[in-house]
């Protein structure tokens, strides 16, 4: 779109101008307060209009409506004139009134095509929005420039930020990171569930605290049921209870009136008994002093006197019978008289030990005399083998220790010997040193002696003229012959040492060869030792000296085992003796000869005979035994019967009876009186309490005072329940009554309770939708801002792709034009760094690094080539720059006619 | 028993009284819940205080007088106690299906006075009224749900007494918006029954049932006390004569706390304090002190404008009982125009676009929010979260 002219009717202090503009530069100047930003803001306003774009439903004015009203009375508005890229010329009239403001669009022909354009809710006529397709923020943010911005550049941050809004958004103010910023912060401010103090979780946790509320109060809801059926039963119960209170009550008083009637039954019964015992007593009466405490002991006493009759009987029948069994056993016994005559002590027992030990020390005996044999023949054989190993063996030699010791004495013998040895090396050594010294000291001793003599002779000789120059060499010859002396002394010394050393060596070698003969000395009475005995090695001979030691170890435990079994046999044959004469002295007193050959036979007869008297013996001594103690009870038992029949007499006389059985009977008689007297005793405590000391009348009246108040049919119940039953009954219904009434009771104070410091449920449910309203909405703006965020993550990263390639051209075909030769290309990459780079050089260098000119000519190539990519390509953008330029009119001039460019000059 | 009586009967007519109500549905705070539920309290005194005044015979509820599942102890023993205050006036109670006849509702207590007859089965019992001449024949729920259509089952009555029935039930010829359909019943099962009235309950609007059949007089008494946002008109109860077998109907308006909706269109305006003078002009019809307001803030509101609803509470407070807020305004921003551009604010909102052309409308809110946020945020003004 170019602008063509325009016409300002009335426009702040504007008005009544026309002016024509060119293809494409025109600059514009005028002097000071002229009206060159009027004109600038005049043309936006004719191509957007005079509303609010942010408010299309209502209309609203733009701020610098009121700012240029006109200054003179003109008509508030004016006309451009422009042509669009297709060649068509257009009028736009506009009016900026503030009732008025209208607008009208019309061909070169004059037709008003007004209607075909979009009208806004406000009135607005799009018209530029429409053929440059961009907003009129959009366009005054890319279109117009009123300053120098690229002097802002600072550094390589600043650049890329403002490219960067400049292309995203077409305002270097809006930026993108500020506005995901702001996003996020709108988020943060809400908050998440991870932050206990912003909005979103306190609405959590207050729609939670609601919820719990709510459910505690429906489980009271729930146990408020519970408790009013439970109200409900326990007072039903307690109805039930006092129903069966009731029914206690009346059984309380059928069961008193029962027993009211059983006592006056009772009663009479109790007075006819009595009539009937004392009319026995009176038949009974003088039988009241019988001695009825004799009872018992003439009962005892018939008792006893029988016994002791029947008693008396048996013992004497016992001992009839024991004086025959007597008489029997006395004839038997003699006839085994000579039985009788052994030593009492001597059973058939004894007598067969006797035997068998004598059997058996006879058979020990000859056994022990084969063993003696034994031993006495192997005790010979030893002794011969000791004889054919040698006399050698006989002695108490140790060979064996004896050739251990002999070993290793020699083997000390040998290490003295050859430490004797070394020793005798070693002084053999020293004295060969010192025969050396003792050569030396005399061959240097004679050698100085030899040359002081020579000295001192010489200076004798052929000095002597010369005294001065002599002495010092007779000084020399004297410490010559001094040195000389001492070599003689050293050799000397030397030689003694060698002497001595001589003497030990002599010394040495003695001790070692008679430490050699020492030990030889043992070796050698080995040897004869061995040769005695024939043996050839050594081995063979200590051989032979073990097998003669065995030997006579065991010759020594055989004369030992001869001595013991000498010692057994002469103890078992005294034994066998003393044995052998008691059995011969029983048989001898049995009247039986001794024979050895019949022994066992005759001692078993013997003690079969013994056994037989033995026993008859003992019987008879128990019958003897047996008939003296018959006797004694007999008398015992007869005297016994006596007193006890006295005794009877006595008692029977006192009672006034004849017999026993009169007594018995009298006393008999005597118990029941008693027994009647107690009775009647007994029957008068009854009446006493039974009737509680009231006549019987009274009872009877109180029975018919009951009976009264009482349904017949109780009365008629005789399975009803006794009075302490039916009162335990009474007291236990009662105290049901009581609990069930107690428990109502506590649970309507618990029911009243039971909603005390709850609120409502529909209070709740208030608040807790309000919480939730709350709530959904905060979380419904969570993910809105999540979304505006994520879109505009994706989008700026998406756009940033696409642009920076195409702006990337856009700017270097510019920037290369303003430039002249001085840089060969532009690099933009996606995240908005500028480079360019230099002709010469071939380098290239960031935006911030460029100098101010270079960057101004960046900046505008950057702006325009933005303005390229936002605005609709068919129809190319007006542009309204403002630049200040320090100049006078002929330079401007100049300036104009180098960039080709068209001036315009504002009149004042 | 003779319809020549020798007095007029006197009656009241009341239903849906909804003691111990929620008003969560309507958005309101606790607080404000709680003083309307005491509203609904006194006008229900107030009623039964009118029943005295006027000397009325009988009370008859015809449903809902109480919600099943909200009700206290305390109001079980407030109306406990205020019947029992109304005797020898005799008060007969159809249960709904809000207050359904069921174990654990306080309609199973004992201690209910003996003036008080509630009608426990879903079969049509009658209390015969001999003193009066009168037969009250009633209906009470045993459920919360009745599809059945009741008043089928109940028969012609016998001619000798003034015949009065009361259920509760939906009138099957008109259902209003969004009201569900308890007990549905048409005007031909009540006429041609010997029926003189006939006292409904469940639609909370005051109006007779048109019966083309005969005499009988079918009546829905209205709410005594609105219970939310689609309940704005006069609230009412009926007082009711009968007199030579005639009938004839009058409503008493009642009601403490009415709702009212108020529509602002906010073009134009540049502040807030133009919004709350939009309001107050209405001073006179439906902004008073006692008035529960909702302002509907619709049209294009200048970004500028803050809308800070707790500063404009506090401003309204000694106006109304209560203000709630409902914000459907515009964002001054042309988004068509927008996305026309070819900058990353075009882009933006083209996709954004995009996403809406096949959102729900679950899914449109949050992304017209994001939109708008991102939008905002793009252009350098404030982001500001609804």
């Amino acid at each position: 779109m170019n602008l063509q002219r325009c016409r300002i009717l009335g426009f702040g202090k504007l008005s009544g101008l026309e002016l024509c503009f060119h293809a494409g530069l025109n600059l514009v100047f005028a002097a000071n307060e002229a009206g060159k930003s009027t004109l600038q803001q005049f043309l936006l306003g004719l191509l957007f209009g005079p509303l609010r774009d942010d408010v299309p439903h209502q209309r609203r004015l733009e701020a610098w409506v009121e700012k240029f009203t006109p200054w003179r009375n003109a008509e508030y508005g004016g006309i451009l004139w422009c042509r669009l890229a297709n060649g068509r010329d257009l009028e736009i009239h506009r009016a900026f009134g503030k009732e008025d403001s209208r607008a009208e669009i019309r061909t070169a022909g004059g037709e008003d095509i007004t209607g075909s354009y979009e009208h806004r809710k406000n009135g607005d006529v799009v018209f530029a929005g429409a053929h440059l397709g961009m907003t009129k923020d959009l366009f005054e943010s890319l279109a117009v420039v009123r300053e120098n911005r690229a002097s802002d550049f600072h550094g390589p941050e600043t650049i890329r930020d403002r490219i960067t809004n400049l292309a995203q958004t077409g305002d270097e103010g809006l930026s993108v990171a500020r506005s995901l910023g702001q996003l996020e912060q709108a988020l943060e401010e809400l908050g998440s569930d991870r932050a206990p103090k912003r909005p979103f979780r306190l609405a959590q946790e207050r729609v939670r605290a609601f919820q719990e509320e709510r459910r505690m109060l429906q489980a009271r809801w729930a146990e408020f049921h519970e408790w009013v059926q439970e109200r409900n039963r326990l007072a039903q119960e307690t109805e039930d209870l006092k129903r069966q209170a009731l029914d206690a009550a009346l059984q309380v008083a059928a069961a008193r009136w029962k027993e009211t009637s059983g006592r006056v039954r009772k009663l009479e019964k109790i007075e006819a008994g009595l009539l009937e015992v004392r009319r026995g007593i009176a038949e009974l009466d003088g039988y009241g002093e019988v001695p009825v405490d004799h009872l018992d002991e003439l009962n005892r006493l018939a008792g006893e006197k029988s016994a002791l009759e029947l008693r008396l009987e048996e013992i004497r029948a016992a001992l009839a019978r024991t004086q025959d069994q007597l008489a029997r056993l006395r004839t038997e016994r003699e006839k085994l008289a000579p039985f009788g005559r052994l030593d009492p002590d001597i059973g058939p027992e004894k007598l067969t030990e006797w035997l068998v030990g004598f059997r058996s020390l006879d058979d020990q005996q000859k056994d022990l005399e084969r063993r003696a044999c034994g031993v006495e023949e192997e005790r010979g054989a030893a002794g011969k083998e000791l004889e054919r190993l040698g006399p050698v063996f006989g002695g108490q030699v140790d060979w064996q220790a004896k050739v251990q010791e002999a070993n290793e004495e020699e083997r000390a013998v040998n290490q003295k010997y050859m430490d004797l040895g070394e020793e005798i090396a070693a002084k053999n050594a020293a004295m060969d040193e010192a025969r050396r010294a003792v050569t030396r000291g005399r061959t240097w001793g004679a050698a100085g002696v030899a040359l002081a003599l020579a000295t001192a002779g010489g200076a004798l000789i052929l000095l002597e003229p010369n005294p001065g120059i002599a002495a010092p060499v007779y000084t020399v010859a004297l410490a010559l012959a001094i040195g000389g002396a001492l070599f003689f002394m050293k050799a000397s010394r030397s030689r003694r040492s060698r002497e001595r050393l001589r003497r030990e060596i002599e010394e040495l070698k003695e001790t070692r060869d008679r430490v050699r003969q020492e030990a030889q000395k043992t070796h050698f009475e080995i040897g004869v030792a061995m040769a005695s005995a024939g043996s050839r090695s050594i081995e063979e001979f200590l051989s032979a000296a073990r097998r003669s030691e065995q030997v006579r170890s065991r010759v020594l435990a055989l004369e030992t085992s001869s001595r013991d079994l000498g010692g057994q046999r002469d103890r078992i044959a005294s034994e066998r003796q003393r044995l052998c004469e008691k059995l011969k002295e029983s048989l001898e007193s049995a009247g039986l000869a001794w024979s050895p050959e019949t022994l066992d036979a005759q001692v078993a007869g013997l003690r079969e005979n013994l056994r037989h008297f033995k026993t008859l013996d003992q019987e008879y001594q128990n019958c003897l035994q047996t008939e003296g103690s018959l006797l004694e009870d007999e008398i015992r038992f007869a005297e016994q019967l006596k007193q006890r029949g006295a005794r009877i007499q006595s008692i029977l006389s006192e009672g006034k009876q004849d017999s026993p059985d009169s007594f018995r009977e009298a006393c008999r008689k005597h118990r029941w009186l008693t027994t009647l007297q107690e009775k009647e005793a007994s029957l008068l405590r009854e009446y006493e309490a039974l009737s509680d000391r009231r006549p019987l009348e009274e009872w009877r009246e109180r029975l018919k005072g009951l009976g009264e108040r009482l349904p017949q049919h109780l009365k008629a119940d005789e399975a009803g329940p006794g009075t302490e039953e039916a009162e335990q009954a009474e007291r236990r219904v009662a105290e049901l009554l009581a609990v069930t009434r107690e428990k109502h009771a506590r649970l309507v104070e618990r029911i009243n309770q039971a909603f005390q410091n709850l609120r409502t449920l529909s209070e709740i449910e208030e608040d807790l939708a309000q919480a939730e309203g709350n709530l959904e909405e905060i979380a419904k703006n969570r993910e809105a801002l999540n979304i505006a965020l994520q879109t505009l993550t994706d989008v700026s990263r998406q756009q940033q792709e696409n642009l920076a390639p195409q702006l990337n051209r856009a700017v270097e075909q510019r920037f290369l034009r303003l430039c002249g030769a001085r840089y060969e290309e532009v690099k933009i990459d996606p995240d908005f760094r500028i480079c360019v780079r230099e002709s010469g050089t071939g380098a290239l260098r960031s935006a911030e690094l460029l100098s101010q000119g270079t960057r101004d000519q960046l900046y505008f190539a950057l702006r325009f080539g933005i303005l390229d990519l936002v605005s609709n390509s068919a129809e190319p953008c007006p542009c309204l720059l403002q630049i200040v330029i320090f100049t006078c009119r002929d330079d401007l001039r100049d300036l104009a006619h180098a960039h080709s460019a068209h001036l315009v000059e504002l009149p004042l | 028993m003779g319809l020549d009586l020798a007095r007029k009967i006197r009656f009241i007519h009341t239903s849906d009284v909804h003691l111990d109500t929620s008003f969560a549905g309507s958005g309101l705070p606790s607080k404000i819940g709680h003083r309307k539920r005491e509203a609904i309290r006194g006008t229900f005194r107030r009623i039964l205080d009118d029943a005295k005044r006027e000397s009325v015979d009988f009370i008859l509820i015809a449903g809902d007088l109480f919600e099943h599942d909200r009700i206290t102890p305390d109001t079980t023993a407030f109306l406990i106690q205020q019947f029992d205050n109304l005797r020898p006036i005799r008060v007969f109670i159809a249960p709904g299906n809000h207050d359904p006849y069921l174990a654990g509702s306080p309609y199973c207590e004992e201690s209910w006075p003996e003036n008080v007859h509630i009608f426990r089965e879903e079969k049509f019992r009658a209390v015969e009224l001999r003193d009066l001449g009168v037969r009250i024949t009633g209906f009470g729920f045993n459920r919360t749900h009745l599809a059945e259509h009741h008043f089928r089952w109940l028969d012609s009555l016998p001619a000798d007494a003034v015949n009065i029935v009361v259920s509760h039930g939906s009138d099957l010829g008109r259902v209003p918006e969004g009201k569900s359909k308890h007990g549905p019943l048409t005007i031909d099962e009540i006429a041609g029954k010997n029926i003189h009235y006939c006292a409904l309950g469940h639609y909370h609007q005051l109006r007779p049932l048109e019966n083309p059949i005969d005499a009988t007089q079918v009546w829905y008494c209205g709410i005594p006390e609105g219970r939310g946002w689609r309940e704005t008109g006069p609230c009412s109860y009926l007082l009711g004569e009968v007199e030579k077998g005639e009938v004839r109907i009058q409503a008493i308006e009642c009601g403490q706390y009415p709702f009212e909706t108020l529509v602002i269109e906010c073009d134009g305006f540049s502040t807030r304090e133009q919004i709350i003078d939009a309001i107050l002009q209405h001073r006179g019809s439906k902004v008073t002190p006692r008035v529960i307001l909702r302002v509907r803030l619709t049209g294009t509101l200048d970004p500028r404008v803050d809308l800070s609803t707790a500063e404009m509470e506090e401003r309204l407070a000694d106006a109304v009982l209560h203000v709630q807020w409902e914000d459907r305004t515009l964002p001054a921003l042309d988004f068509e125009a927008l996305a026309q551009e070819r900058t990353l604010c075009g882009n933006f909102v083209r996709a954004l676009n995009a996403r809406l052309a096949g959102a729900s409308a679950q899914e449109r809110e949050v992304l017209e929010r994001a939109r708008l946020y991102g939008v905002q945020a793009l252009l350098g003004r404030e982001v500001r979260p609804r």
